[in-house]
């Protein structure tokens, strides 16, 4: 083994990394070389100096800050989401369930008058054209407008 | 969940936990892993302040990360990783911080000469590490003062156990110039 090439793994050697044939041959290069054994002792008495008390005490209140930050950034964020995902599945079938009730009225205005039953088939037409003509006009079609339509166009009740 | 049983779960489980929405469970967490987070985000960048903020940085990547977490890394290994990561950003992204300055002891008292003996060599250790470039830095904070091994090492820093040889052969070699007897 060269010096060179064992300058380039005396860091695994002092980490216990090298093994088998790589450990043997920087043993007995290490036994051999003056130079290379003083450079090991270098590098070992970098852990003197490294392990000196450096590190300042943490900060005391370091959990509560950090607690606090997660509250704002994912906990109550996430919480938020969670209510809107929720009331949006319960506000979805209600929307739906007042849609199909309108559906049911208009319909019953269109195929009844007041005076006891069902109107003729002329009537019924030209009321569904009145509805439906109301109804497409944009952008003024409403559901209000539609059974006021039908009341016109002789949808009596 | 009553905390006695937190306590008592693994990180891996109060990791999930938090993930799902358990405070208390990140709160254990929390309480578990500051110390040692904050270790390396101080040795690393040398401020307290910017220290810190990478240290909070990381719980909330944590949380944030928790639906990725696999249980067949080890929790801390994990965590190494994503502290190390933000460590290494701030130092791409920042000038060399201007680290603490470590107090000088007016009072030339025996004990206080030691104190002041300590705190000077612990300034130079500061100047030492700070000027060595991020990754090799990173590597001595994770070998000498976690006392990671190299396979661990390798994952931490995205690198292989080569990699990590060089990155740590390149720390000593500049920390023997600045700190060795010549």
């Amino acid at each position: 083994m060269l010096c060179r090439n064992c300058h380039t793994r005396l860091s695994a050697y002092l980490d216990g990394e090298l093994s088998g044939r790589e450990l043997w041959d920087m043993k007995r290069h290490l036994d051999g070389c003056a130079s290379c054994r003083a450079h090991l002792a270098e590098l070992e008495a970098l852990d003197a100096p490294l392990a000196s008390p450096g590190t300042p005490e943490m900060p005391g209140d370091l959990e509560y800050r950090i607690m606090a930050r997660a509250s704002r950034e994912y906990f109550d964020a996430r919480d938020t989401s969670r209510f809107r995902a929720i009331a949006r599945r319960w506000l979805g079938p209600t929307a739906t369930a007042s849609a199909l009730a309108i559906g049911l009225l208009l319909g019953g205005l269109l195929g009844w008058n007041s005076h006891g039953g069902p109107i003729s088939e002329q009537s019924t037409l030209r009321t569904e054209n009145a509805v439906f003509a109301s109804l497409s006009a944009a952008p003024g079609g409403s559901i209000e407008a539609a059974v006021l339509a039908g009341f016109d166009g002789g949808g009596r009740l | 969940m009553p905390d006695r049983s937190r306590s008592q779960l693994p990180d891996e489980a109060l990791l999930e936990a938090s993930g799902n929405g358990d405070r208390q469970a990140f709160g254990e967490l929390v309480r578990r892993h500051q110390s040692w987070a904050w270790g390396v985000a101080y040795r690393f960048i040398g401020s307290r302040d910017e220290a810190e903020d990478i240290v909070q940085a990381a719980f909330i990547k944590l949380l944030v990360a928790s639906g990725r977490y696999r249980r067949t890394a080890r929790f801390k290994t994990f965590f190494h990783v994503i502290i190390s990561r933000l460590c290494l950003d701030h130092a791409k992204r920042e000038k060399p911080v201007q680290a603490d300055d470590y107090p000088e002891l007016a009072d030339s008292s025996p004990g206080q000469e030691e104190a002041l003996m300590t705190s000077q060599n612990a300034a130079r250790v500061r100047r030492a590490l700070d000027s060595l470039p991020p990754r090799p830095r990173m590597a001595v904070v994770l070998r000498y003062y976690e006392g990671l091994g190299y396979d661990e090492m390798a994952v931490v820093l995205e690198t292989s156990r080569k990699g990590v040889e060089r990155l740590l052969s390149r720390g000593r070699e500049a920390l023997r110039e600045k700190l060795g007897s010549r």
